[in-house]
């Protein structure tokens, strides 16, 4: 049980860690680039930003929950 | 995902690379197919995932060791195409065409390897040129767009709207031209004035003066 939960921590480390290294990256490459959207009643700069940022919650989310329940299951 | 904000305020964008004389006009980013081929490879990747899960027989494993190993090798199998895909899609977003009111920047980026920036005046322009091969180029309305310069050519390719994006950036070629050309027009004529000049003045410095002998003797 010891085993299953340190594998599964670690896996879900990697994957938390990941998104949060290539998202910060993403964020700092993208901030001199940040236009209004047409798309945005409110004109927002940060429009696409938090749409992409939702997609990554949601993606961290799918990747974390399937490892767990792969691992579980499998193990 | 074409954005124009030249209706809209402004003057307080800029970006790296933008001159200070330089109005943001729009701008726009590859189209959305793009990303789709990567869904496709990403769809690809899951059904092999799938198959292996199967042919691994990591279920029917007696061995703990040796399933839980297998677990492990799978889980990586599974996350390495979904952080690829995470990056497709972020260099789709880092990749981004700006067009001002005197030029057209393209950047072409990924997270760390490759920083880009190609520019073109818009005044000089000789040849704009828009292809829309295919069936699905012509239904999704994309296309690559050609800007030719004398020296230089800036393809933007998956261009979205690109019917639309051609007749602006021919527009604002024109206004370009309209604003740029008397000055050259000056420059030019001046250019050509100072040559006449300076070679009366050589003329006047080569010319010897007149030798009072010679005349004496004439």
């Amino acid at each position: 049980m010891v085993e299953l939960f340190v594998t599964l921590g670690v896996l879900i480390l990697i994957v938390l860690g990941a998104e949060k290294v290539l998202w910060m990256i993403f964020r700092w490459k993208m901030a001199p680039f940040r236009f209004p959207s047409t798309q945005d009643p409110t004109g927002s700069h940060d429009y696409y930003l938090r749409k992409i940022r939702l997609f990554v919650i949601a993606h961290t989310i799918f990747l974390a929950a399937f490892v767990a329940i792969f691992c579980i299951i499998l193990w | 995902m074409v954005t124009d904000t030249s209706s809209s305020g402004n003057q307080g964008i800029s970006f790296p690379g933008m001159d200070a004389g330089e109005e943001f006009r729009f701008y726009f980013r590859r189209h959305w197919l793009k990303v789709a081929r990567y869904i496709l490879f990403l769809a690809l990747w899951m059904a092999a995932f799938v198959l292996l899960v199967i042919v691994s027989g990591v279920g029917t494993q007696q061995d703990d060791y040796m399933r839980r190993m297998i677990l492990v090798i799978l889980c990586v199998f599974f996350l390495a195409p979904h952080f690829f895909f995470l990056v497709k899609i972020y260099k789709h977003f880092l990749s981004i065409v700006i067009v001002t009111d005197k030029k057209v920047h393209q950047f072409r980026r990924t997270l760390l390897a490759v920083d880009r920036h190609e520019n073109v005046d818009l005044w000089v322009l000789q040849d704009i040129k828009k292809t829309q091969r295919g069936v699905l180029q012509n239904i999704l309305g994309y296309g690559s767009l050609a800007l030719e310069a004398q020296s230089t050519q800036l393809i933007a390719h998956f261009t979205p709207n690109i019917n639309n994006i051609y007749h602006q950036i021919v527009n604002l070629r024109e206004v370009a031209r309209n604003k740029t050309m008397p000055v050259q027009q000056q420059q030019q004529q001046q250019s050509q004035r100072q040559p006449d000049y300076q070679e009366q003045l050589t003329q006047q410095q080569q010319t010897p003066p007149p030798a009072a002998g010679i005349h004496q003797q004439g």
